[in-house]
C-alpha cells in the first residue's frame, strides 16, 4: 500500500516534469522564432495604416544613453518595427470584440459597420472666448450678414447606430447653448434638423469622422435658403465616385474595420459646359490651381484630402460666377466638401482655417469687400477649438 | 525597463539567458550583475552611480558590523550609522518633496525645492539591504564577504523594480550555490507567462475602465459607475502587482533562484487580518521582522501594542508613496486591524462566510479609494459618489454600459482572483490520465496566453498619427 502510494507520487512528479520541460522548450522555441523573424524582416520607413513615419534604429551615442533618449528611441523602434505588426494589432482588436468591448481610442464600433467618433466635451473657457470673439467680430460689421453652420457629428445624428447602452456627451444641448450665445449677430443654420431627416442615407462615412458629400449637399440646400442664394443660376449636378477605396481615419485610430472600403463622391455639372470655372490661390503656399480637387490624394491613405488637397491657412477662390458677392468662410475640414456647391454663387470665396492662419482677418473683410461671412465647423472641432478667438481678435488692438 | 515590454522580452531576456547558460559557473553571477545593472540603468542611467554607491557602502558596512560583533556597542554604532544613511538616501529621493511640501503648507513662507525623479525600485532594494544589515547584526546570517554575490543580491533584476522584497536570509545560499534545471526553467516559464498575462491582459484593461470612470465629472457618475470604477481599480492593482510578483518568481526560477510567494489570493479573505496575510506578503513580513517585533510586537501592554500597530501601519502607508493619502490608507488599516483584533474577530468567525467575505471586500475597496485618490479631498468626494451623494442616481446607462461592454472581463476577473480557476486547471492537467496529451494541452494554453500578451504589447505602440481632428 505504502509502496504503491510512493510509486504514484513518483509517477506524478514525472508527469509534472514532463509538462514543465515541454513549457521550457515552448518558451525558448517561440522566443527564438520571433527574434529570428524580427532579425530577418526589413525595417519599414512608413506605416500606411497609421499614416505616420515609423521609428528607425537609433544610433548609439554617449549623450543619447546618458539622457535616456537612446533607450526611449530603441523601445519605440523595437515595437514600431515588430514583424507582423498589423497582424498582432488585428488579433488584439478581435479578442477585445470577443470580450464585449465596443470602443477603442475614442471610437465606437457601431451597428451597420459604422464607426463613430465619441462626442467631445467642450473646453468651456476656450469656447466662451471663441463665442465672445465671434460676436464682437459680427458686431464690427453690421452691414454684412453672418451665418453659423455647425455640423453635428455622426454619434449625434446616428445615435441609434451606437453600440447598445453607449453614452456620449449631449451634443444637441451643446449646440443650443452655442446658438443662444451667438443670437442676434449670427443667422443659425440648422444642420441638425436637415441631417436628422436624412439619417437613413449615407450622410456620414462609415470609417471616417467626416460627413459625406451627400450630407454636405443636403445641408448646402438648406444653407442656400438662409443665404437667399438663387439656385436657379446653378448648374444641375450629378454625383461621381472618384474612388471606391476609402478607409478613413476612424478605422486607423480604432483598429476596427480596417478592410472596409467605401466611395468618395464629388458633384459636378450634368452638362460640363455649365461648370463654373475657378482659380484657387493657396496664399501662403504661393500656388494656384484651376481645380477644387487634388486627385493625387486619391493614391494616399487620407483620401478625404481630395477636396482642395487638405487644409490650408488661407485659400482665395475666384470664380467665373455671374455675381458680385464675396464670401468669407471660416472653417474646419468639414467645409472642404461643401465649398464646391457654393462656387456658382460667389465671385470670390476666401477660406480661412484659423488653426493655421496668422494673418489679419479684418484687413480681408475690408480690402476684399466681403459681403457675407460663414462659419462652418463640425461640433467636435468647434467645442475644442483654441484658435478662433486669437484670429478674430489679434488685430483689433493694433 | 519593464518586464511587460517588447525590448525586455525579445532583446534583453534572450541575450542574458544565452550568456548566462553559456558561461561557466564562476562567471554566471557576473553575467547576472552586469545584466541587472543595464536593466536598472535603462530607465534612469544616472542613478546607476547611486546603485553602485549603495552596493559598496553596504558591503563595507556589513563587514564592519561583522567585525565588531564581539563588541556589541561598536556593532550597534555601526548598525545605526548604516540604517541612518540608508534611510536618508531613501528619504531624500522619495520623501523630500512630500516633506518640504507639507512644511511649506504650514510655514508662512516657502522653502524652495526641486522634486527629483524617483530612482526605480529604491523602496524595494533599500528594504532588502536593511534586511541583510540587520540580520548580520543579529547574527542571523553570515556576513557576505564576496562583493559579487552581495551585488547580485542587491541588483538582481527579476525583483529589482517591483519586488517581492527578498530577505537576505532566504537566498544567501542560493547566491553562491544554486542548480538550474530544465524543469525549474519550465516552471519559471509557467510563472512568468501567468504573471505577464495578469499584467498585460487583465490589469491594463481594467485600468482603462477605471481611468474612464475616474475622469468623469462627479455629476455624471452614478452609484453603479462609482462602484464599478472602484472594482476596476481593485482588480487592476491586484493583477498588476501580483502579476509582477509572478513574473519575478518565474524569472528567478529561470536563473535557478527560489523566491517566496508574494500574493495568495487576497480577495478571498474573510477579514482584514487575513487580507494582510495574503496581500504583498514580503512587505508584511519585512515590517513584522524589522519594525513590529523589535518594538515589542503584541507581547507588551495594550497601550504599547496599539502604538506598535499604528507605527507599523503608518510606515506601511508611507512606504507606498510620499503623500498624505497613503498615510491615511495605512492608518485606516491599522485601525481596522486593531478593531478586529480586540473586538470583531470572534464575531467574524461566527458569521456566515458570505457576510464576512463581503465585509472584507467592501473595506478593502474603500481602502483603495484612499490609495488611488491624489488627495484626501478627492478620496472623500469619490466615497460620496459611492453612497450616492452628488452623483447621477443609483443606476444609469453609463453604469450599465461599463457592465455590459466588459461582461466577460468581469467574469474572468472575479474567477481569476480566486483559486478556483488555477486549482481546477491544475487538477485537470496534473491528474491521472494520458500525461503526454495533457502536457501538450498545457503547453498550448500557455503558448496562446503568451501570443495574446505579445499582441497586446505590440498594440500599445499602435499610435495612429492623429490627423484625426483635422
Amino acid at each position: 500500500m505504502e509502496q504503491r502510494k510512493e510509486g504514484r507520487r513518483r509517477k506524478k512528479k514525472k508527469k509534472f516534469s514532463q509538462s514543465k520541460r515541454m513549457a521550457a522548450f515552448m518558451f525558448v522555441g517561440m522566443t527564438v522564432f520571433i527574434c529570428l523573424i524580427n532579425l530577418i524582416s526589413r525595417d519599414k520607413p512608413f506605416s500606411e495604416k497609421e499614416n505616420r513615419v515609423l521609428e528607425q534604429k537609433p544610433e548609439i551615442t554617449m549623450t543619447g544613453i546618458e539622457s535616456g533618449r537612446f533607450m526611449d528611441q530603441y523601445e519605440s523602434y523595437k515595437s514600431d518595427q515588430f514583424a507582423g505588426r498589423d497582424l498582432w494589432v488585428a488579433l488584439k482588436t478581435n479578442v477585445d470584440l470577443l470580450l464585449g468591448k465596443r470602443e477603442s481610442n475614442g471610437v465606437f464600433k457601431g451597428k451597420n459597420s459604422y464607426l463613430l467618433e465619441d462626442i467631445a466635451s467642450p473646453n468651456q473657457e476656450q469656447l466662451d472666448a471663441n463665442l465672445k470673439a465671434m460676436k464682437e467680430f459680427g458686431s464690427t460689421y453690421p452691414k454684412v450678414p453672418f451665418y453659423m453652420l455647425l455640423v453635428p457629428n455622426a454619434a449625434n445624428i446616428l445615435s441609434d447606430k451606437l453600440p447598445a447602452l453607449a453614452v456620449t456627451e449631449n451634443q444637441p444641448e451643446q449646440f443650443d447653448e452655442i446658438k443662444k450665445a451667438l443670437d442676434g449677430e449670427y443667422v443659425w443654420v440648422d444642420a441638425q434638423k436637415v441631417l436628422r431627416k436624412q439619417k437613413d442615407e449615407e450622410i456620414y462615412y462609415h470609417t471616417d469622422h467626416h460627413w459625406t458629400t451627400l450630407g454636405a449637399y443636403y445641408v448646402y440646400q438648406e444653407l442656400a435658403k438662409y443665404m437667399e442664394l438663387d439656385t436657379s443660376k446653378a448648374p444641375e449636378l450629378k454625383p461621381l465616385a472618384v474612388t471606391g477605396d476609402f478607409n478613413g481615419t476612424l478605422s486607423a485610430t480604432s483598429g476596427y474595420k480596417s478592410s472596409y472600403r467605401e466611395p468618395i463622391y464629388i458633384y459636378s455639372a450634368k452638362d460640363s459646359e455649365d461648370e463654373v470655372e475657378v482659380v484657387v490661390n493657396y496664399v501662403d503656399e504661393q500656388r494656384k490651381t484651376a481645380t477644387l480637387y487634388d486627385s493625387t490624394k486619391l493614391e494616399e491613405k487620407d483620401k478625404y484630402a481630395v477636396f482642395f488637397g487638405g487644409n490650408f491657412s488661407m485659400m482665395d477662390i475666384r470664380t467665373t460666377a455671374d455675381s458680385t458677392d464675396r464670401l468669407l468662410l471660416v472653417k474646419d475640414s468639414y467645409a472642404n466638401c461643401l465649398i464646391p456647391f457654393l462656387t456658382p454663387y460667389f465671385r470670390e470665396i476666401i477660406v480661412i482655417d484659423p488653426r493655421y492662419y496668422y494673418g489679419d482677418i479684418h484687413k480681408i473683410m475690408e480690402e476684399n469687400k466681403i459681403t457675407s461671412v460663414l462659419f462652418l465647423y463640425n461640433g467636435n472641432t468647434f467645442v475644442e477649438d483654441n484658435s478662433i478667438s486669437g484670429v478674430l481678435e489679434s488685430h483689433e488692438t493694433e | 525597463m519593464l518586464f511587460s515590454s517588447i525590448v525586455f522580452l525579445f532583446t534583453f531576456l534572450p541575450i542574458i539567458l544565452i550568456l548566462y547558460y553559456l558561461v561557466p559557473r564562476v562567471y554566471k553571477n557576473i553575467v547576472l550583475l552586469v545584466g541587472s545593472l543595464i536593466f536598472y540603468a535603462w530607465g534612469e542611467p544616472v542613478y546607476i552611480f547611486l546603485m553602485i554607491f549603495s552596493i559598496l557602502f553596504n558591503y563595507i558596512s556589513g563587514l564592519d558590523i561583522a567585525r565588531n560583533l564581539k563588541k556589541k556597542e561598536e556593532a550597534k554604532k555601526s548598525l545605526v550609522f548604516n540604517v541612518v544613511v540608508n534611510l536618508l538616501i531613501l528619504g531624500f529621493f522619495k520623501y523630500e518633496g512630500f516633506l518640504l511640501g507639507s512644511i511649506n503648507a504650514v510655514l508662512p513662507f516657502d522653502i524652495p525645492y526641486r522634486e527629483l525623479p524617483l530612482p526605480i525600485g529604491i523602496s524595494f532594494y533599500t528594504f532588502q539591504i536593511l534586511s541583510y544589515i540587520i540580520d548580520v547584526y543579529r547574527e542571523e546570517v553570515e556576513v557576505q564577504t564576496n562583493i559579487l554575490d552581495f551585488a547580485v543580491y542587491v541588483t538582481m533584476f527579476p525583483q529589482l523594480i517591483a519586488g517581492p522584497i527578498v530577505q537576505y536570509a532566504d537566498i544567501d545560499r542560493q547566491l553562491h550555490v544554486r542548480k538550474e534545471t530544465i524543469e525549474n526553467f519550465g516552471e519559471g516559464v509557467l510563472f512568468f507567462i501567468r504573471g505577464l498575462s495578469k499584467k498585460v491582459l487583465l490589469a491594463n484593461m481594467t485600468g482603462m475602465i477605471f481611468d474612464k470612470v475616474f475622469a468623469m465629472e462627479a455629476g455624471r457618475v452614478s452609484v453603479l459607475s462609482a462602484w464599478f470604477g472602484c472594482a476596476a481599480y481593485t482588480f487592476q492593482i491586484y493583477f498588476d502587482f501580483s502579476g509582477y510578483s509572478d513574473m519575478a518568481i518565474g524569472l528567478g526560477k529561470m536563473f535557478g533562484f527560489e523566491f517566496k510567494r508574494n500574493f495568495f489570493y487576497p480577495y478571498v479573505s474573510k477579514s482584514i487580518t487575513e487580507f494582510w496575510r495574503r496581500w504583498h506578503i514580503s512587505l508584511g513580513s519585512w515590517f513584522r521582522d524589522y519594525v513590529y517585533i523589535p518594538l515589542g510586537g503584541n507581547r507588551v501592554s495594550k497601550g504599547k501594542h496599539i502604538r506598535n500597530i499604528m507605527v507599523v501601519w503608518m510606515l506601511t502607508g508611507l512606504w507606498h508613496g510620499a503623500a498624505w493619502n497613503f498615510v491615511m490608507w495605512g492608518l485606516y488599516y491599522g485601525i481596522l486591524l486593531l478593531i478586529e483584533k480586540y473586538a470583531l474577530i470572534k464575531i467574524l468567525d461566527k458569521l456566515p462566510s458570505i457576510v464576512s467575505h463581503i465585509y472584507c471586500l467592501v473595506l478593502v475597496m474603500v481602502g483603495w479609494v484612499f490609495f488611488f485618490s491624489p488627495t484626501l479631498g478627492n478620496a472623500l468626494d469619490y466615497l460620496k459618489l459611492m453612497i450616492g451623494v452628488g452623483g447621477h442616481g443609483l443606476v444609469d446607462r453609463q453604469g450599465m454600459y461599463i457592465l455590459m461592454t466588459n461582461g466577460w472581463m468581469w467574469i474572468i476577473l472575479i474567477f481569476g482572483s480566486t483559486p478556483v480557476v488555477h486549482d481546477f486547471y491544475e487538477r485537470f492537467i496534473y491528474s491521472n490520465g494520458q500525461s503526454k496529451m495533457k502536457a501538450v494541452i498545457n503547453c498550448i494554453v500557455y503558448a496562446i496566453l503568451f501570443i495574446l500578451c505579445i499582441a497586446y504589447l505590440v498594440t500599445e505602440s499602435y499610435n495612429p498619427f492623429l490627423y484625426f481632428r483635422f
